[in-house]
């Protein structure tokens, strides 16, 4: 029985991995939206390009942080076929572990006063 | 389905940027996607977002993909590490070598001349071709001022003649070579000194005060870079001459004289333009820098006319004699080391291809065994186009990784290349790798692996499904993939029956060269030269009187039977002038009036040290001295030429204005070229005209020295001799005489050499190409030839049977073969000696033993054949 892997071996995640993770996280999400989502997030400072969305979420799928979701979902909102993605259990543990690793930066920023806040 | 706007049309057409792995899976997405984008946002602001995601994203998903399929080459190649290390150990040897030999053809043959503009350069002869003599001849002082005012075609005219030089600094005297030349030689090569000044006219002056200029190297070697060199005296030859500049290394005599020269001079002096010279003593060679718009043939056209208008214009000295202009890089090689080293190339290029062709049917084979792993894939969705991709990156690895180890090899063995290429060879200083070598290697590692992998990629992706998932992988094999190795074979052997006829020709041209009469006895004579100091000896008498003191005290030591001294040792390094003789009765019984001659001042007793045979008269002798009537003795070849007999006692000849009786016939000597060496061991004996040293004193000789005992062993009584006679001259560097015959013959040598190993491993890697295929073929057969055994085949007809097959299509490269060498043979005749390019004998001989090594390699498949069992055969297995 192989051992379950392990998602610090990940870290530190590229930054669009993060955020389609985080896209993903509460709901299945297909390409557009996924791309929408992350740039209502952050204000539209993460413009994810098709070529950058698509080349992550292929890494993604082999790593096996998302999957792809064969059935229209929504069939009531779309008029046609797309591929939805949803998180897995390891994404989402991926997705704790970079958190951690951001907040532990914070805490350090904060501690030495380079960002706002108490530590 | 949705319309497809055009501007859907012309994205989805883009996205086939991407890999079509990546562009199969989301091209559906990314076009919904941009459909959604237009309908919010609007097509410029999509279009340029999108055009610059294109040009970031596309690249980085092929090169991921291509990492990918690295990766998997690794994992497979792991697999099998024995054909892997094959591969690249043969590859690898293949590339280096190529390499190797490349790195010389370019540093001594194709690199530019490292001056300003060196396609303007030239060298300018003087051309006696019409007497009979050869068009690169020297020129005399007199003639070369001539052409300085007459000719246009050139911005600068430079002259040059090679000086040895006794330098006494510190402690023992040393001898340095270096050159006289004029200051023109700084505009025409286009250099500047690195410190100091550059010569000027004015230096030329014989008045003038004299001055030197010194060569980098020696700067570093003598007086560590000190600038205040500059400005101190040197003494050179017993004068004192003022340095007044540094030369860079590049600046040196350039052209005819790196023929045979051993290494760029290190000193140089004005030339002197001592205008009281006869016109018809040629000594000196010239370059030129063309002017920008006049070409090659312009010039040569100019100075032809130049040199008519001299003929007319000096009648006694210049007729018969023309101008001839030819390229330095032409004329700095004997025409054969360019051919040798491009038939080398183009031999171990040869080397390379059946290498390739061995790796190729290596991984044909794997290609076949892997036959189920790729059908597997195919079923499983990977495009052919894609696993065509894989296993072309697979292959093109392994031809990178052969290439890395053969350019490190090469790299390695750049040292030891240096000191394997003769002294004769121009220009080895500059052999080294660099960025143009480099991109060489990598150019034919990546056209190797292409070429050996191109083809099992292409099966392999086609291979058909249903029969590999069947079968265990044996069985019927596809017609054509039999074509691919039989004609594999069929080109190998070709190739290496080629390689073995040249080889074969090369090496029956050396024996013959080695053999080849030279007219004199080298074994057990020592040469070296020595200059007379001028300043301690400075008129001709007493240069005779030390120079008979040296020899009489030579020979009174134990063992040494006679010395004597020549203007140069056949085949040894020297000067050797040309010189125009004339019959003095003209029209008196004399075929010619006049012949071309190379001209040996000579002691008494020279003949007997060089062990040259006289043949008719006397040698000179106690009557000959300075002032009684001049004589001569001429080589048996002048006699013929001048008086069609090979008797000339008693005529008279004429030299330098000067009437000589004629006192003796000599045989002929090889190595007495008018070059720097004397030409190689091929070249005809030249007319010798020999006069005497008491009649004809001279500065600058070679001594020869012949002994009972081993040469070496008594060197070290000689140089006690030379001490004690003149303390001030430098110890000679005795040599034996058989050691500059052997470097004569070194850059033959050397090609033969080279060849032979060739073609050895061409014939190696076509016997283990053979024993392979036969092999495979022996394997792929097995349940045929057990069906044959158990219906009752005897193992004789087994063996017979396999033998058959390998030796028909080695015949038929043997066929090939011959016929290609066959063809090929006049591109080598040049280098030939002694034996025709088409020779039967060679030719036949070669074909016996290729198909006797060809039926070696298949006799081991074919008696493993005749183990096999019937019963395990038939089974199937």
């Amino acid at each position: 029985m192989t051992s379950p892997p392990n998602p610090d071996g990940l870290l530190p995640l590229p930054v669009a991995t993060f955020h389609i993770l985080v896209a993903v996280a509460d709901q299945d999400r297909h390409g557009y939206a996924i791309m929408q989502d992350v740039a209502a997030r952050t204000d539209g400072a993460l413009k994810l390009s098709p070529g950058t969305l698509y080349g992550s979420i292929r890494r993604m799928l082999e790593e096996g942080l998302i999957v792809e979701l064969s059935e229209r979902q929504r069939p009531d909102e779309d008029d046609e076929r797309r591929r939805y993605y949803r998180i897995t259990p390891f994404g989402r543990a991926a997705a704790q572990a970079e958190a951690a690793r951001l907040a532990t930066l914070l805490r350090q920023a904060k501690a030495v006063g380079l960002a706002p806040g108490r530590a | 389905m949705a319309d497809r706007t055009i501007g859907e049309r012309v994205y989805r057409k883009l996205l086939r940027l991407y890999p079509r792995d990546f562009s199969d899976d989301y091209a559906h997405e990314m076009t919904q996607l941009y459909r959604d984008r237009i309908r919010d946002e609007g097509p410029t602001s999509v279009w340029l977002a999108l055009v610059a995601d294109l040009a970031r994203t596309a690249p980085r998903e092929q090169l991921s993909t291509l990492a990918q399929d690295v990766r998997h080459a690794r994992r497979t190649w792991r697999r099998t590490p024995v054909l892997a290390l094959a591969a690249i150990l043969t590859l690898a040897l293949g590339v280096g070598a190529n390499t190797a030999v490349f790195s010389v053809v370019h540093g001594v043959l194709l690199r530019p001349l490292p001056y300003p503009d060196p396609d303007r350069l030239v060298e300018v002869f003087e051309d006696n071709s019409r007497a009979g003599g050869g068009p690169f001849f020297r020129v005399s002082l007199l003639n070369y001022l001539s052409w300085v005012e007459r000719a246009q075609s050139f911005e600068a005219l430079a002259a040059f003649n090679g000086r040895d030089f006794t330098v006494t600094e510190h402690g023992d005297p040393e001898r340095i070579f270096g050159s006289a030349v004029t200051a023109s030689l700084f505009k025409v090569l286009g250099i500047a000194p690195i410190v100091g000044r550059a010569l000027t006219a004015e230096d030329e002056n014989p008045a003038a005060a004299p001055v030197a200029v010194l060569a980098e190297s020696l700067w570093s070697r003598a007086f560590g870079r000190d600038p205040a060199v500059v400005g101190r005296t040197i003494t050179l030859n017993g004068l004192r001459h003022q340095i007044v500049g540094i030369v860079p290394t590049a600046f040196r005599e350039i052209g005819r004289t790196q023929i045979g020269s051993a290494g760029a001079g290190q000193i140089f002096i004005p030339l002197s333009m001592d205008t009281a010279q006869n016109r018809g003593n040629h000594t000196l060679r010239v370059v030129g820098r063309l002017r920008q718009q006049v070409t090659l043939d312009q010039a040569r056209d100019e100075m032809r006319r130049v040199a008519a208008g001299m003929q007319n214009e000096f009648p006694t000295t210049n007729r018969n004699w023309s101008a001839w202009i030819e390229r330095p890089q032409r004329s700095m090689f004997d025409p054969r080391v360019r051919l040798s080293l491009l038939v080398l190339l183009g031999a171990v290029g040869v080397v390379l291809l059946i290498a390739c062709a061995n790796v190729a049917n290596l991984v044909l084979a794997r290609a076949t065994s892997r036959r189920r792993e790729l059908a597997v894939r195919a079923a499983l969705g990977a495009r052919p186009a894609r696993l065509a991709r894989q296993l072309l990156t697979e292959n093109v690895s392994l031809a990178l990784v052969s290439g890395v180890c053969g350019l490190t090899m090469a790299g390695l063995s750049m040292q030891a290349l240096r000191t394997l290429i003769p002294a004769t060879i121009p220009r080895a200083d500059e052999i080294r790798l660099d960025g143009t070598i480099l991109a060489f290697g990598l150019f034919i590692t990546t056209a190797s692996g292409v070429f050996f992998g191109m083809a099992p990629a292409i099966r392999g992706a086609r291979a058909s499904l249903l029969p590999a998932l069947t079968q265990n992988g044996k069985g019927a094999i596809g017609p054509s993939h039999h074509l691919w190795r039989r004609g594999l074979v069929v080109a190998q052997t070709g190739l290496a029956t080629m390689l073995v006829v040249m080889a074969a020709l090369l090496l029956q041209s050396l024996v013959r060269l080695q053999q080849v009469p030279l007219g004199f006895e080298p074994v057990g004579v020592l040469t070296a030269r020595v200059s007379t100091p001028q300043v301690k000896y400075p008129d001709a008498a007493a240069m005779l009187e030390f120079q008979r003191t040296l020899l009489r005290s030579l020979e009174t030591l134990p063992s040494v039977r006679a010395a004597g001294l020549i203007t140069s040792t056949p085949f040894a390094p020297g000067v050797r002038r040309g010189v125009t003789v004339r019959d003095r009765a003209a029209g008196g019984g004399s075929l010619e009036p006049s012949a071309s001659a190379v001209e040996q001042v000579v002691s008494a007793r020279l003949f007997r040290a060089l062990g040259v045979t006289l043949l008719a008269g006397r040698e000179f002798g106690a009557q000959d001295q300075p002032g009684s009537p001049l004589v001569a003795i001429v080589s048996e070849g002048l006699a013929r030429r001048l008086w069609a007999s090979s008797d000339g006692i008693g005529r008279a000849l004429e030299l330098d204005g000067r009437g000589h009786e004629i006192v003796g016939v000599v045989g002929d000597t090889r190595g007495t070229d008018g070059t720097a060496r004397g030409g190689g061991l091929d070249r005809d004996p030249q007319p010798v005209l020999y006069v005497s040293s008491e009649q004809h004193p001279q500065g600058t000789v070679s001594l020869v020295i012949r002994a009972d005992a081993t040469p070496q062993a008594i060197v070290p009584a000689i140089r006690t001799a030379f001490r004690e006679i003149e303390p001030t001259l430098p110890i000679p560097d005795l040599r034996p005489l058989d050691e500059w015959i052997a470097e004569s013959a070194a850059q033959p040598r050397l090609t033969t050499t080279l060849a032979g190993a060739f073609a050895g491993a061409a014939l190696f890697l076509t016997v283990v190409g053979i024993y392979g295929v036969i092999s495979y073929t022996v394997s792929q057969r097995t349940q045929e030839l057990g069906v044959r055994i158990a219906i009752g085949a005897s193992r004789i007809s087994v063996v017979g049977l396999v033998l058959r097959t390998g030796m028909t299509w080695a015949s038929a490269g043997i066929a090939l073969g011959l016929v290609g060498a066959w063809s090929a043979s006049r591109l080598i005749a040049g280098l030939l000696f002694g034996v025709s390019a088409t020779d039967s004998f060679t030719f036949a001989l070669t074909a016996l033993a290729l198909a006797g090594v060809a039926a070696l390699a298949c006799t081991v498949p074919a008696l493993r054949a005749t183990r096999i069992d019937p019963v395990i055969a038939l089974r199937g297995d």
